[in-house]
């Protein structure tokens, strides 16, 4: 698997996802004491960056499946006794793999988020996102069109890069499907 | 680790590597950004992910394969085990299968499922695992102990004047240093060290000593093998203590094996393909039915219940 393929990967199944996840993490995290929830996160994607992708059936499920045990792992470390059965799936109530009204409700909102992102940016660091991004140009093109250099389109592409990763990085809302009794809810939702 | 710079840096990363080929200076750079801080693999990976994730238009070609490698979560944090050692050294051993004839001594034993701690006079003491039991004779010249059957970690009170050893299938461990483990497989004795050093004996042949971090394999008519462990290896291994087996990528059919050990319900798994997926998580002991659904539902199978034996199954229809 190219790391083209990795990252669409990452794309179409976490991405989008990232926010309710943390979400999850959010409410555990308090329970567990746990130092961070970006360190959890992060060192989730780096441990899916190295997996044989194609074979994981319920992405959503693992990358949840993955968080949670990196918590344990924590709590453990910390002694501290987690509050929960670790056999639980509760992280597995997740939305649905197949495309449906609540999925694309969630795309919807993280559409959104880019957007509003997008509209607080700098003007210059915007135009040059919308150049690359949007129109795919190269670097280069984008540093013609604008008049500047190549490192400083870079600088200008980072720096809304950053703010994104930092706006997905707050917890998500937490859906009627979540705040539902999911003790209750049974284990094979697929 | 400050989150806002983590973010900030990877942000240039994945900008950057979405760019023309990294030069050999970059490239060197940006190894050196990875390896500063155990978090900045996955800021990467992520920052990547979003930077792919947003936008219509295809990036440009990308360049070189970005060095990033395995997560190294393994490496890091304290190990519990070591931070409660102090002075007393710890033996843990397992014999599966094995049945030590041995009637001399105090007997000690456990049920299926059954975690014990037992505290010895010199200060000493034994944890005995599921399905387990061991002997103690404590003589003038020796504090001497028998695994008889499963595992037991042992906390070894120091006293220079009685060595302790512990026997188990013609393999002798005797406490030299302050904190090491002890584990023994079906046709295998393992001793890993987490601090100081221990003596592992068999009959005419000399010690051998194993040191910190190091893992002894000891087999019937083979050398022993010694080889370096991970820190967090032995206290994960030893994670039975708290009631809880922790695995970090081992097959389901070893993992299977384990959370039997604890369990009147056992788990069975016939498929070949799903028994070599790896299973990474922290399951309690003695809930094979929370590990099925768990492994199931992280592996993309089915459980089906027959009797008093849980089965893992790939999905039907593929």
């Amino acid at each position: 698997m190219s790391d083209r393929q990795r990252l669409d990967w990452l794309v179409r199944h976490i991405v989008p996802f990232e926010r309710r996840a943390r979400g999850w993490l959010h409410r555990h995290v308090r329970t567990f004491a746990v130092s961070d929830a970006d360190d959890i996160v992060q060192e989730a994607y780096a441990r899916l960056w190295v997996l044989d992708l194609d074979t994981i059936a319920n992405p959503r499920g693992y990358f949840m499946t993955i968080i949670r045990n990196l918590v344990a792992e924590q709590a453990r470390r910390a002694k501290i006794v987690p509050m929960v059965r670790m056999g639980e799936i509760e992280s597995l109530n997740i939305i649905s793999e197949e495309p449906g009204p609540e999925r694309e409700a969630v795309a919807g909102a993280e559409l959104e988020l880019v957007r509003q992102v997008l509209e607080g940016l700098p003007p210059q660091s915007r135009r040059a996102f919308e150049l690359r991004k949007f129109e795919g140009l190269t670097v280069r093109e984008v540093a013609g069109r604008l008049g500047v250099t190549e490192s400083a389109v870079e600088k200008l592409l980072a720096r809304a890069l950053a703010r994104l990763l930092a706006a997905l990085g707050e917890p998500g809302p937490v859906t009627n499907e979540e705040a539902g009794s999911v003790h209750e809810r049974a284990i094979d939702q697929r | 680790m400050n989150a806002q710079s983590t973010n900030d840096e990877a942000a240039e990363w994945a900008v950057r590597l979405d760019g023309e080929p990294l030069s050999a200076e970059e490239q060197r750079a940006l190894e050196a950004w990875l390896a500063s801080a155990p978090g900045h693999r996955g800021a990467l990976v992520r920052a990547r992910a979003v930077w792919a994730a947003v936008g219509a238009a295809q990036p440009a070609a990308s360049g070189p394969a970005p060095p990033v490698h395995a997560p190294t979560a393994r490496g890091r944090g304290i190990s519990a085990l070591r931070a409660a050692a102090a002075a007393l050294a710890a033996v843990a051993v397992l014999a599966l299968g094995y049945r030590a004839l041995e009637l001399r001594g105090t007997g000690y034993e456990t049920g299926v499922g059954e975690v014990r701690r037992i505290a010895l006079e010199d200060g000493s003491a034994i944890t005995l695992n599921s399905n387990s039991a061991a002997r103690v004779r404590y003589g003038q010249d020796a504090r001497r102990l028998t695994l008889v059957r499963g595992e037991g970690l042992f906390e070894v009170a120091k006293d220079p004047a009685r060595p302790f050893i512990v026997s188990t299938g013609g393999v002798a461990v005797r406490a030299v240093g302050t904190a090491f483990v002890v584990r023994a497989l079906t046709d295998a004795v393992t001793v890993t060290v987490t601090e100081g050093v221990v003596e592992v004996t068999r009959p005419e042949q000399a010690p051998r000593r194993v040191a910190a971090h190091q893992r002894a394999e000891i087999r019937a008519h083979r050398e022993v093998t010694v080889r370096t462990e991970e820190a967090d290896e032995a206290s994960r291994q030893l994670s039975w203590r708290d009631g809880v087996l922790s695995f970090s990528g081992e097959s389901l059919a070893e993992a299977v094996r384990e959370v039997n050990r604890y369990s009147h319900r056992q788990i069975e798994v016939a498929d070949p393909g799903l028994a070599a997926r790896p299973v990474i998580g922290i399951f309690r002991a003695g809930d094979a039915d929370a590990f099925a659904q768990a492994t199931a539902a992280a592996l993309g199978a089915e459980t089906r219940l027959d009797g008093d034996v849980i089965r893992l199954v790939p999905p039907a229809g593929r």
